[in-house]
């Protein structure tokens, strides 16, 4: 029966029927044609299963705390922050984008929310100082690649429950990655703004404006080390830790800098719920595809598939790391986690592949899909707000995959990088 | 149009309410554990059944509002009048899937209306309900729409279609926003 459903799957997605209809549609198609007499509600039972599960619980916590404080001027603080620290640096403005986008990332686990958030405040600022449009909206797009990379990622969240990997192990592996892409980033724009002689930010850095910017920032700087913190020192769990940083993030924006009115925060609260919905519904469809591939056996059969062409565990992960690379292209990074995760786990797993890695290297490479043209889907966000034709775009972001694509390539090389932190937590 | 508009707003204020649930359940079971040392039974049920509340009617919304997570590649190429036509069809799909998921969801629900969940004592039934009503709702709302579109493709007027076919595909990129 799988050999309906993946062409009638792809089929559905292609002509736009929702991921998540085309997964119950070519799941219901599957069982319908199955040799073995499965019944039907076998759909809303695997659907529900999905669902019922705590650790998913914190994906709308994670989009919550980014959407209050987007809305309540904390953007504008860590911008602040950014270019007291790096404002000094050739082409100031592209590197407080990748820094303040970093501290972003940071703390909302939403990566096209915060590419919108910097971006409708820093392409204005760099058009503004005659930064090349096309330039200036390749670096907001690149600022965005690390939203799934860098803690607290929902595309972790969803890995790590599909995979039944821990999830504050995924998180710990994302960070030295994740601002070690940043740094990379900020490397390369400060390159190209000296070549093309954009001007540095602020003259000199002045620790005062340093202290200032800072104090500023901070009581929002303390999100990352409540979840963080609480989930490596054991005290919770990464969905309490959801909650008790939206809690706290609730209580900084409306009460202390009181930049976000209370009657604004219901309609927040309503959207990120309505978003998850829109991530869980496909976790919902793609666990009936969970059930297809392994009723069916697929993963042996593509494992051994694999296999027949190389036993060479690097050429396996390697196309491994190209399919997730495609995949980020075409869908959202958690779409392509829970429809591949259960085809590819098995093949990871036989090939003595520490789960965590692959998964941090997986949500890396849906990372870099989001930029890759031509579907990325950063790209078109950029482009909507700057108002800057795809075609310019193309032109500009072919350094910033070439980096990207070497930064991945130490990750394999030297997985250390990856796994210090998620080892240090295993003790 | 006003009672499905009457009936998307009360969807979304139980998604409100379930995040709230949630938010503070989960807050005290953490409080309960780390402070008072003791332990809050209910809590990770009360969480995880609105959980599955806000998924499904949370999705019924976001059927109304188009934000599903979709591959845009198709409604990218054609025309305003191709999009709604392409519409029309989707809708007409997405119809037949969920009377089949109503009707078997329906079934699963009335068997597990003998089931007791541990903690909260809810019966198991009222939780997997919210899955039918769910289907029932965006069969109603893409019937609706299927309507609506073959209205506008009739009378050559495509801004009373049920999508915006001139809108560009940043929106869209900004409304998945599937992070």
């Amino acid at each position: 029966m799988s050999a309906i459903f993946f062409p009638l799957f792809l089929l559905l997605a292609v002509i736009a029927l929702p991921i998540a209809f085309a997964l119950i549609g070519a799941g219901a198609a599957a069982i319908i044609l199955s040799s073995a007499t499965l019944p039907l509600t076998t759909i809303p039972q695997r659907m529900f299963a999905a669902v019922d599960s705590f650790p998913f619980l914190a994906i709308p916590f994670f989009i919550l705390i980014g959407d209050i404080m987007s809305s309540g001027g904390v953007t504008r603080r860590l911008i602040d922050l950014a270019a007291a620290i790096v404002g000094a640096i050739h082409g100031g403005l592209a590197i407080i984008t990748q820094v303040a986008g970093s501290m972003m990332d940071a703390m909302s686990g939403s990566s096209a929310a915060s590419t919108a958030a910097m971006g409708s405040v820093m392409l204005p600022e760099m058009i503004r100082a005659r930064y090349d449009s096309a330039w200036a909206a390749v670096v907001v797009a690149a600022s965005g690649v690390t939203g799934v990379i860098i803690p607290p990622s929902i595309t972790a969240v969803v890995y790590g429950s599909v995979a039944s990997v821990s999830i504050g192990q995924l998180f710990m592996g994302g960070i030295v990655p994740g601002f070690f892409i940043v740094f990379s980033m900020c490397v390369l724009f400060a390159i190209q703004a000296r070549r093309r002689g954009y001007p540095r930010q602020t003259s000199e850095m002045s620790s005062r404006n340093f202290f200032v910017a800072l104090r500023r920032a901070s009581l929002a700087l303390m999100i990352p080390f409540i979840v963080l913190g609480g989930i490596y020192g054991g005290i919770f769990t990464p969905t309490e830790a959801g909650a008790v940083a939206a809690v706290y993030t609730f209580i900084i924006a409306v009460f202390v800098y009181r930049e976000l009115p209370l009657g604004k925060v219901w309609p927040l609260i309503v959207r990120s719920g309505i978003t998850t919905a829109a991530i869980m519904l496909v976790v919902a469809g793609a666990n009936i595809l969970g059930f297809v591939v392994t009723f069916e056996r697929v993963p042996q059969a593509v494992a051994s598939f694999m296999l027949s062409f190389s036993e060479n565990p690097a050429i396996i992960m390697l196309i491994l790391m190209l399919i997730f690379l495609m995949a980020g292209m075409f869908v959202t990074a958690s779409a392509a986690v829970v429809i591949l995760a259960p085809i590819v786990l098995p093949i990871v797993k036989s090939l003595g592949i520490d789960p965590v890695f692959f998964g941090v290297l997986a949500v890396i490479n849906l990372g870099i899909g989001t930029v890759t043209p031509p579907l990325g889907i950063n790209l078109f966000i950029v482009a909507g707000i700057g108002n800057v034709p795809m075609d310019k775009i193309l032109r500009e972001i072919w350094p910033v995959i070439l980096v990207l694509l070497l930064d991945l390539a130490i990750f394999i090389t030297f997985p250390q990088i990856v796994m210090f932190l998620p080892e240090l937590m295993r003790g | 149009m006003g009672l499905l508009r009457i009936i998307d707003e009360a969807c979304k204020v139980i998604v409100g309410l379930a995040i709230l649930v949630m938010v503070v359940s989960i807050f005290g079971q953490v409080f309960y554990r780390t402070i008072l040392d003791s332990y809050l039974g209910w809590a990770e049920e009360a969480a995880r059944f609105s959980f599955v509340w806000l998924v499904f009617l949370g999705s019924a919304s976001a059927f109304r509002g188009r934000r599903h997570l979709a591959i845009d590649f198709l409604p990218e190429l054609l025309g305003p009048r191709g999009r709604v036509v392409l519409d029309t069809v989707l809708c007409a799909l997405i119809f037949a899937l969920m009377i089949v998921l109503l009707v078997y969801g329906y079934r699963l629900t009335q068997r597990t209306m003998t089931q007791i969940a541990p903690a909260t004592g809810v019966t198991m039934g009222y939780i997997y309900i919210a899955l039918p009503i769910s289907a029932l709702l965006i069969a109603l709302y893409s019937f609706v729409d299927f309507f609506r579109n073959l209205a506008a493709l009739m009378k050559g007027d495509l801004s009373r279609a049920a999508i915006q076919p001139n809108a560009g595909m940043a929106d869209a990129a900004l409304k998945e926003d599937g992070a």
